[in-house]
C-alpha cells in the first residue's frame, strides 16, 4: 500500500477505509435482538410438543431470522451509500467485494450469536439445546458460503442485457413492470440465495441430528454433507469473478432505480394530530420522528401491546419475552438517531428563529411510550419474584 | 496517447423523458469544455454518464481510449470527478481522505498548498464546511496522472482563496495534457475566462424533444 504519505503507516488506513460502509444499518443491530426474542418465545412453546417437534420449529426459525436481516447485512456489496460516491474511483471490484465480505460477516457474526441464545434458551435440556444451536450454526455457515452469490447475481443480472436474451426475458418477467427491469434482480436474488443456504445446510443439520440421537451418520449422510459443502464453496468462490464482472453496471442501474421508483417523492400527508401541537418547533421534530420511521404506528403499537400482554397474562415474563420488550424498544428509538445526527445543523437552521428550546420535550415524547410499556412489565417481574419468594 | 474524452452516440432517457438524445463531444489533450445550460437540461446526467454513476441507454464513452463499460478499471484510473455535493466519509480525517486518495490512484499525496486546509487536515473531514470539503476532494484528486477530471460546479462555496488555489492546479492540469470538462452556471465562468474554454451549450448536444 503507498498510503505512507504523512508518515501514516498502512494498516491504520486499512482500518478506517473510506471504502468501508458507510451507512450504518441500525436494522442489522436491533432487528436479530428482536427476531431472536420471538424465535426463542416460539421454540420455547414448542417445548410440550416433544424434541422433534421443537427441532421443526428450530428448522422453519432459522431461515426466518436469516431473511429478517439479511438485506441489512448484504447491502455493503451494492446499496451502500458510499459504493455510490466512490464508484468513479479506480477501486478494482475484487477490493469492494471484500470489504463488503466482512461487513456481511460481522452482521452475520451478530446474527448467529442472537440466534444461537435464541435457541439455547428455547431447548429443553443441555443435549436438546445443543442440538438446537448446532443446528443453527451449520445454517449460518451455509449462508456465509452463499450469500454472496445473491450479491454476486444481482451484479450479473443487474445490468443491462439485451431485451431477446434469456437474462433479458427473465428481467422483464420478474418484475411485473413496476420498476426498472435491471432492479428486478434485487428484489428476488437475495432471499433466493438464503433458500440455497437453507437447502444446502439440510444435509449438515440432518446428520447432526442423527449423532446427536445416538444413531451414526451412514455413508450417504457423509456423501451428501461434502456434496453441500462443495457446492456452497463453489459458490461462494464463483461469487467473486461474477460480483466483479457486473458490479459498476449493477451500482447505477439500482441507484436509479431507488431514486426514481421507491417511493413517491410526495410523502405522505402530516397526521391531523399533529397540528394539536402549538410549538411549531416540537411539531417539525415529530413530524420528522414521522417521515423517517418506518411505520412508526405499528412500531408503537406493537411495544405497547406487547407490554400489555407481559403485564396481564398469568405467567411471569421470561428473558425470551423481556429479549422482545427489549427489542421493541430498540426499534422504536433507533430511528431517532438520524434526527440526532442531523440535531447540529438543524438547530443552526432554528436557531434564528423564534422558537423555544423544544429539545427536552421532544425527548419525553419519544420516551413516554418506553416508559410506559417499561414500568408495568417491571412491576410485573418483581411482583412475580416477591411472590415466588414468599411462597 | 488517446483523446482524454470521447463520447459516441451517448443516450438517457428516465421513463419517456429523453434527458441525453445522441451525445457527441470529445475533449481533447490541454482542453477545458464548460457545460453550460439551464436546470434541468442533463448537466448533471452527462457528467454522471462520464463518471459511470448513470449508465446511458445508448452510446460508448471512451476516457482516455478506455471504454467506460468494456474496461471500467482502464478508464477510471485517469478519471477524476468531483461531485456537485461533495460527500466525504464518515470517520475520515482530511489526511487520511489524502493518503486514501494516493493509494487508489497509486502516487504520492500532494502536499496542501493552501494553508486554511493545512490547519484543519487532522479533523474529521464530515467537520469541515461546504467549500472546505470541496477543496479536499479537488485536492485528493490532483494525484498520480489525471487524464480527464470531470467537475461539477466546482467553485460553490469555495472562497477565493481556494477558487485561486483550484484554479493553479487545473491549469497545471491542462498544461500536463489532462482535459477538462466542467459544468457551470454563468456566474462560475469569469473563474475559467483565463484557461481559454471552450463553451458548449448542453442542450446542442443532441437532445431529443420526444
Amino acid at each position: 500500500m503507498r498510503a505512507l504519505a504523512y508518515g501514516m503507516s498502512s494498516p491504520h488506513v486499512a482500518s478506517r477505509s473510506p471504502l468501508r460502509p458507510w451507512d450504518v444499518a441500525h436494522a442489522s443491530w436491533t432487528l436479530p435482538l428482536v427476531a431472536a426474542g420471538i424465535a426463542a418465545s416460539l421454540a420455547s412453546g414448542a417445548r410440550p410438543l416433544g424434541v422433534e417437534a421443537q427441532r421443526s420449529v428450530a428448522f422453519a426459525l432459522g431461515p426466518a431470522l436469516l431473511l429478517v436481516t439479511l438485506h441489512a447485512r448484504t447491502a455493503a456489496y451494492l446499496h451502500d451509500e458510499g459504493l455510490a460516491t466512490t464508484l468513479p474511483l479506480p477501486v478494482p471490484p475484487r477490493r469492494r467485494f471484500a470489504i463488503a465480505w466482512r461487513s456481511h460477516l460481522v452482521g452475520l457474526l451478530w446474527q448467529a450469536v442472537c440466534g444461537a441464545v435464541a435457541f439455547a434458551i428455547a431447548g429443553s435440556d443441555a443435549p436438546a439445546r445443543m442440538v438446537l444451536v448446532a443446528d443453527w450454526l451449520a445454517l449460518v455457515l451455509t449462508c456465509a458460503l452463499v450469500e454472496p452469490a445473491g450479491a454476486a447475481a444481482s451484479a450479473l443480472l443487474g445490468r443491462r442485457v439485451p431485451e431477446d436474451s434469456v437474462a433479458g426475458q427473465l428481467q422483464r418477467a420478474a418484475g411485473g413492470g413496476w420498476t426498472l427491469p435491471e432492479a428486478v434482480v434485487h428484489l428476488w436474488a437475495p432471499a433466493m440465495a438464503l433458500a440455497t443456504a437453507a437447502a444446502v445446510a439440510m444435509p449438515l443439520q440432518l446428520t447432526i441430528d442423527r449423532w446427536a440421537d445416538g444413531r451414526a451418520p451412514g455413508r450417504a449422510h457423509l456423501v451428501a454433507c461434502t456434496l453441500a459443502l462443495s457446492i456452497a464453496a463453489v459458490l461462494r468462490v464463483a461469487a467473486v469473478p461474477a460480483y466483479c464482472r457486473g458490479m459498476f453496471d449493477a451500482v447505477p442501474w439500482l441507484r436509479q432505480a431507488m431514486r426514481t421508483l421507491a417511493g413517491p417523492p410526495v410523502p405522505s400527508p402530516a397526521p391531523r394530530w399533529l397540528a394539536a401541537i402549538r410549538d411549531p418547533g416540537l411539531r417539525l421534530t415529530i413530524l420528522q420522528h414521522q417521515r423517517l420511521t418506518p411505520v412508526p404506528t405499528l412500531r408503537l403499537v406493537a411495544l405497547l401491546g406487547t407490554a400489555v400482554i407481559l403485564t396481564v397474562r398469568t405467567a411471569a415474563p421470561g428473558i425470551a419475552e423481556l429479549g422482545i420488550l427489549v427489542g421493541l424498544v430498540a426499534l422504536w428509538l433507533v430511528p431517532a438517531d438520524a434526527l440526532r445526527r442531523h440535531g447540529q445543523a438543524q438547530r443552526r437552521l432554528l436557531s434564528p428563529l423564534p422558537l423555544t428550546d423544544h429539545r427536552a420535550r421532544a425527548w419525553a415524547c419519544l420516551l413516554a411510550p418506553v416508559v410506559l410499556a417499561a414500568l408495568p412489565v417491571a412491576w410485573r417481574v418483581v411482583a412475580s419474584r416477591v411472590v415466588g419468594g414468599e411462597a | 496517447m488517446s483523446a482524454p474524452l470521447q463520447l459516441r452516440g451517448v443516450t438517457k432517457r428516465y421513463g419517456a423523458r429523453v434527458i441525453l438524445g445522441g451525445v457527441e463531444l470529445d475533449v481533447g489533450d490541454g482542453e477545458l469544455v464548460v457545460l453550460r445550460g439551464p436546470n434541468g437540461t442533463g448537466k448533471s446526467t452527462l457528467l454522471g454518464c462520464i463518471c459511470g454513476q448513470v449508465v446511458p441507454d445508448d452510446g460508448h464513452i471512451a476516457i482516455d481510449g478506455h471504454d467506460l463499460r468494456a474496461d471500467p478499471m482502464g478508464a477510471r484510473r485517469g478519471l477524476r470527478a468531483l461531485a456537485q455535493e461533495v460527500e466525504v466519509p464518515p470517520g475520515i480525517t482530511g489526511r487520511e481522505w489524502l493518503a486514501f486518495c494516493a493509494d487508489v490512484f497509486g502516487a504520492t499525496a500532494p502536499p496542501p498548498d493552501d494553508p486554511q486546509l493545512g490547519e484543519v487536515l487532522d479533523q474529521l473531514a464530515t467537520t469541515y464546511s461546504v467549500g472546505l470539503r470541496r477543496r479536499l476532494a479537488f485536492l485528493g484528486l490532483c494525484v498520480g496522472n489525471p487524464r480527464l477530471f470531470v467537475l461539477d460546479e466546482p467553485f460553490a462555496g469555495v472562497d477565493v482563496d481556494g477558487r485561486a488555489a483550484m484554479r493553479t492546479r487545473l491549469a497545471a492540469a491542462l498544461s500536463s495534457g489532462a482535459g477538462v470538462i466542467v459544468a457551470a452556471h454563468d456566474h462560475e465562468l469569469g473563474e475559467l475566462d483565463a484557461m481559454s474554454p471552450r463553451r458548449v451549450d448542453v442542450r446542442s448536444l443532441g437532445r431529443d424533444q420526444s
